[in-house]
């Protein structure tokens, strides 16, 4: 009966039951339970992130047409520097002709380029014009005349510069490609409106 | 007939056994339910479990920390598992899962350091009053946790073994054996001597 007592509370145990009694000022009295925060209860809906990928790389592409557009006018209207290199066997021979070319020289690299200022070139007549770019490891100063040992740019400023103008005018075709696409489509579009 | 009286006696104890396994599966069941709508942000659902593990709760600390302390630390114990509960994956182990969220919250309470005060003059005389019942709860404390933890929910809370076995997750089994060693133990503490 007492193992009875200690385990169910069957029985009699004065034992227990006093020891029971004593304890009882311990015991758990009933209390309201603490208040929640309500914080916890919210729950955000998480917005969609497809909305956001395709407002982010929308925004990427404005950026870049406008940057390309700003670059493509400012060459266009004939702002930026033009540089020309002069191949041996177009070298002019006469001296006049080239008066209103300004030569940069420098003293101790005698790499010969002219630059063109107010030129009203396009990239793609730049593109012609220019020397024909090697896509090597070696230096291209094979391709520019030396005329005279005074008149310089540095064949690592010409190459630079030829790699430059090359990714300038492969941009320039690709977002090309890309307008009259997005052309297209607003022509599609607008046929289908007329349709309508 | 003692040979069908003994038969008589194995089935109602095996039913017995039955029942009471059916009892605690679907007390089980109810909790997980309830943490289920907990989860949900059921507040009700929330007062809930506060009432039916509270006891429990109190009981763990109350045989760690001193007295005036744990009501609060009762009231952190379930605020922290509130927000945590989602971490919690097995439902129906929220007992358990309760309980050992208080064990580290009394021992937490030891490693922060808190201001103390000096009783007044009528909270002594209050103590002195509960002298004995100190004493116990001091012996009880001195105990290895196993049988301390048990012989408060059984002597102070006032939980049958069975109750005792639900709410923390431990077998029947376990729980007799905690309990009658440990009132073993706290007899030797007390100077009581065993009556057989």
């Amino acid at each position: 009966m007492k193992e009875d007592y200690l385990w169910d509370k069957t029985g009699e145990d004065a034992e227990i039951e006093q020891l029971e009694n004593a304890l009882m000022a311990f015991r758990y009295t009933e209390t309201a339970p603490p208040e929640l925060p309500q914080k916890v209860f919210t729950v955000e809906k998480a917005k969609p992130r497809k909305f956001f990928q395709f407002g982010f790389a929308f925004a990427a592409f404005a950026a870049v047409v406008v940057i390309f557009c700003a670059v493509w006018f400012q060459i266009g209207s004939g702002k930026l520097p033009v540089i020309e290199p002069v191949a041996e066997n177009n070298a002019p021979k006469n001296e006049d002709k080239v008066a209103d070319e300004k030569i940069i020289k420098t003293p101790d690299k005698p790499a010969p380029v002219k630059i063109v200022e107010n030129a009203p070139r396009s990239v793609a007549r730049i593109r012609r014009n220019s020397a024909p770019v090697v896509r090597s490891n070696k230096p291209v100063r094979q391709n520019i005349k030396v005329k005279e040992p005074a008149e310089t740019l540095t064949a690592e400023e010409k190459y630079a510069y030829d790699q430059l103008m090359l990714a300038l005018s492969i941009t320039g075709s690709k977002l090309k490609i890309v307008k009259d696409k997005i052309d297209g489509i607003e022509g599609q579009n607008a046929v289908v409106e007329t349709e309508r | 007939m003692p040979d069908s009286g003994m038969t008589r006696n194995i089935f109602f104890f095996a039913r017995s056994e039955t029942t009471a396994a059916e009892t605690a599966a679907q007390k089980v069941s109810a909790q997980a339910q309830i943490v289920e709508r907990v989860r949900q942000g059921d507040e009700e659902a929330f007062g809930e479990l506060y009432k039916m593990f509270a006891p429990m709760v109190h009981g763990i600390i109350l045989a760690r920390v001193p007295r005036d302390e744990v009501a609060d630390i009762v009231q952190e114990v379930f605020l922290s598992a509130f927000k945590n509960l989602n971490t919690l994956r097995e439902k129906s182990a929220v007992g358990a899962w309760l309980a050992m969220i208080a064990r580290n919250r009394a021992a937490e309470f030891y490693r922060t350091a808190r201001p103390t005060e000096e009783l007044s003059e009528d909270l002594r005389q209050k103590e002195n009053c509960n002298a004995e019942a100190r004493e116990i709860l001091t012996a009880i404390r001195s105990l290895p946790e196993t049988y301390r933890e048990t012989l408060v929910f059984r002597l102070v809370e006032g939980m049958t073994g069975q109750e005792i076995a639900e709410q923390t997750g431990l077998t029947p089994e376990s729980v007799r054996v905690n309990l009658h060693r440990g009132m073993k133990l706290l007899r030797e503490k007390l100077g009581i001597k065993e009556s057989k």
